[in-house]
């Protein structure tokens, strides 16, 4: 665990941990993925290229606002919820499935459930996607490190309880 | 960061949970390739013996139907000597049974899959669309991608067998699925003859040979190793003759015509003798060319058929020539890709009654006869990658299936003729292009005059890196026919659309009307 490491800014104004340094690299790097992404799932289901569009505009802004002034505890525990729902949707995209994502329609155009429109395409794990996610995953603690001493402790529960609920469905077979 | 010990285990708990599947998803997608066969365990080139497919019986024969019954099932054969293969097999045999039929009497097969529910190692249902490939046979029976048989479920498809002989082929065109699926095994020929053909006596029976040249890759077990290749292809690194890797074939001291198909998933060859002699084209794609074709090598890419000639009378006996192959730019080359087979010549005695190369075949093709002045419409269709996607003019066969099967990418009249330009204008891939229904004459490629060995009818064209070819056909049947890219990888991510041949007196089949049943529902196949 490194230490807290404070230098003044060349604006003079506060001073940035390089904590928070990282955690605004890494929020950039997810907002970018996100963005160069969009256009290829948009071909693919409209919907899932728009959600890209928010999800790396919302990252963008994210790391803006870190790099403006001092982040709030309140924004903190925004960016680390906000994160920690992308983590997780990417997560069922990879396994179950986006609900209501297109299927190929056979048999007079009826839809058969859970078949991909472009074939293995949508559950491959690429690495742009492990980059993507470790980044992601990366923020979320380097976030945590940024919360006053109470809220921190709450949120790491909160985590722990996301990573073991999601251990558990694994186990029960349901995230395949 | 003011983390302590206890928080980083919380923290830890959410990120392993978060990143472990992901994680196991990747590495079994790089780990694929590093099941592949090591080259020092595959077969030394042509120490296999050359094999040729079965042909099919009619289950029954009437005044003017052949009837014939395809199961599709799993079956485990000897490919690598010493290994067992799970392939996906036509009644048993990769490639399949050659259903011979003529001209003038009608097929009727049925065709059932009995494959398993799920792939066992690539966990997709195989489900299956059994295409004709050099049939103009009517929409519901001409193996349209979306229209599939699943497993437990049977299809009888009818064939016309009106159009001149030619060398057909039988193969899986089951949406998403048709690599994986053709690449397994169901690939097979057929094989339709007419009076002119046979009035022409040429080399036939013993010496009329299927030539099936696939490429596959194996894992260590000796299953077939399925790589994706970024979706550029499916590259493999032992060549199949037949079914056969580098085989040995004996032959005797005369004429041999060989229907040569090149079967790879994506693989397009540009093979010649080793002694660099000249051989003849008789026929290509739809038939018979109009004189036999004196050519060195011929580029020849997948779905394409050339029917040659090869003389072996001025060879010594003993005399061993290989077939080579010097792969075109942007194929995936591994040691041994550039030999194919062997020809070994031996002293055997044969008949000369059909030794025979005759100096005219078929002078009075109507699709050789078309010209330019003939056509009413001319059309461009660009083949491209766009994002991930393989698309033509930008639309790929989603955009089909979302329209409910009605968006098109052309509407020409019945019996119009057209000229299309198939564009490629990326160096970094070629597209073997095929449009179903038709034959074409090729024009010319970037406004040179068409290849030596593609001057006859042809209904998949190789449509190389930078390539403008211009094709010329006329569209006699009526409904929505599908147009592809051959490259069965770029298939599947859908570089697929549909025409729709408009009659205005009469409306075209729908290709989804007439759909496949399950076994039990199938009444008698022979009326
Ligand atoms: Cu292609």
């Amino acid at each position: 665990m490194t230490a807290v490491v404070e230098r003044p800014t060349h604006a003079g104004r506060a001073v940035r941990s390089t904590s928070m340094d990282v955690a605004i690299a890494l929020a950039a790097l997810a907002a970018i993925a996100h963005l160069v992404e969009a256009p290829y799932h948009f071909q693919w289901w409209p919907a899932s290229g728009i959600t890209f569009v928010v999800i790396g505009l919302l990252q963008a802004a994210f790391a803006l606002s870190l790099l403006r002034s001092e982040p709030s505890p309140r924004l903190i525990q925004v960016g680390i919820w906000g994160t920690v729902g992308v983590v997780l949707l990417y997560l069922v995209s990879r396994t179950i499935g986006i609900p209501f994502s297109p299927g190929v329609p056979v048999h007079g155009a009826k839809l058969l459930p859970g078949m991909p429109l472009l074939p293995d395409g949508d559950k491959q794990v690429g690495p742009v996607d492990m980059l993507t996610l470790v980044a992601e995953v990366a923020l979320v603690v380097v976030l945590l490190g940024q919360l006053p001493r109470r809220a921190r402790r709450r949120t790491a529960n909160g985590l722990m309880w996301c990573g073991l609920s999601i251990w558990g469905l694994a186990i029960l077979g349901a995230l395949t | 960061m003011k983390l302590s010990r206890r928080d980083l285990l919380k923290a830890g708990a959410f990120a392993g949970a978060a990143t472990a599947l992901p994680l196991q998803r990747m590495v079994s997608g790089i780990d694929a390739f590093s099941r592949r066969m090591p080259a020092s365990k595959l077969p030394t080139p042509y120490s296999v013996p050359f094999a040729r497919p079965k042909s099919a019986t009619p289950v029954m024969s009437t005044a003017n139907k052949d009837y014939f019954r395809i199961d599709m099932r799993a079956t485990q054969l000897e490919i690598l000597p010493g290994y067992k293969t799970v392939t996906y097999a036509y009644n048993g045999q990769v490639p399949g049974p050659v259903i011979r039929v003529n001209q003038g009497r009608e097929a009727i097969v049925r065709h059932t899959n009995m494959l398993p529910k799920v792939h066992d190692r690539l966990a997709y249902e195989p489900w299956t669309s059994v295409h004709l490939h050099g049939s103009a046979s009517l929409p519901q029976y001409d193996g349209y991608a979306s229209d599939i048989t699943r497993p437990g479920e049977s299809k009888d498809y009818r064939y016309p067998n009106f159009q001149p002989a030619r060398t057909l082929w039988y193969h899986d065109h089951g949406v998403h699925h048709t690599a994986q699926n053709a690449y397994q095994g169901l690939v097979a020929m057929y094989i339709m003859s007419d009076p002119l053909e046979q009035a022409l006596n040429l080399p036939s029976g013993e010496y009329d040979v299927p030539l099936h040249i696939g490429d596959a890759m194996f894992e260590r077990d000796g299953n077939l190793l399925f790589t994706l290749d970024d979706a550029s292809g499916m590259w493999g690194d032992v060549f199949l003759v037949n079914g056969r890797p580098w085989p040995n074939m004996q032959v005797k001291r005369r004429k041999y015509r060989f229907r040569v198909l090149n079967n790879c998933i994506s693989r397009s060859l540009d093979y010649r003798l080793s002694n660099n002699a000249p051989f003849h084209v008789i026929a290509t794609d739809g038939g018979l060319t109009s004189e036999p074709l004196e050519v060195t090598h011929i580029r020849h890419a997948g779905a394409e058929r050339y029917e040659v000639v090869i003389d072996f009378s001025n060879y010594t006996v003993g005399t061993k020539l290989q077939l080579l192959n010097t792969s075109p730019q942007n194929n995936r080359d591994y040691p041994n890709m550039d030999r194919i087979m062997q020809f070994e010549v031996t002293g055997e005695s044969f008949t000369t009654l059909d030794n025979n190369l005759p100096p005219v075949l078929n002078p009075s093709s109507p699709v050789m006869a078309l010209q330019e002045s003939q056509a009413v419409a001319t059309r461009a269709f660009r083949f491209r990658r766009i994002g991930g996607a393989w698309t033509i003019n930008g639309t790929t066969w989603a955009d089909v299936v979302s329209s409910n099967y009605q968006f098109t990418l052309a509407d020409p009249l019945k019996d119009s003729v057209e000229i299309w330009s198939l564009e490629n204008p990326s160096g970094g891939w070629f597209h073997p292009v095929h449009i179903h229904l038709v034959d074409f004459q090729i024009l010319d490629r970037n406004g040179a005059p068409p290849q030596p060995w593609e001057r006859g009818p042809k209904d998949v064209v190789y449509v190389g890196e930078g390539e403008i070819v211009r094709v010329i056909m006329k569209f006699e049947g009526r409904g929505r026919y599908m147009m592809h890219c051959h490259n069965l990888v770029h298939e599947d991510h859908d570089m697929m659309g549909q025409f729709n041949v408009v009659d205005p007196a009469q409306a075209g089949d729908d290709p989804m009307g007439t759909l496949a049943k399950p076994i039990a529902q199938m009444g008698p196949l022979v009326p």
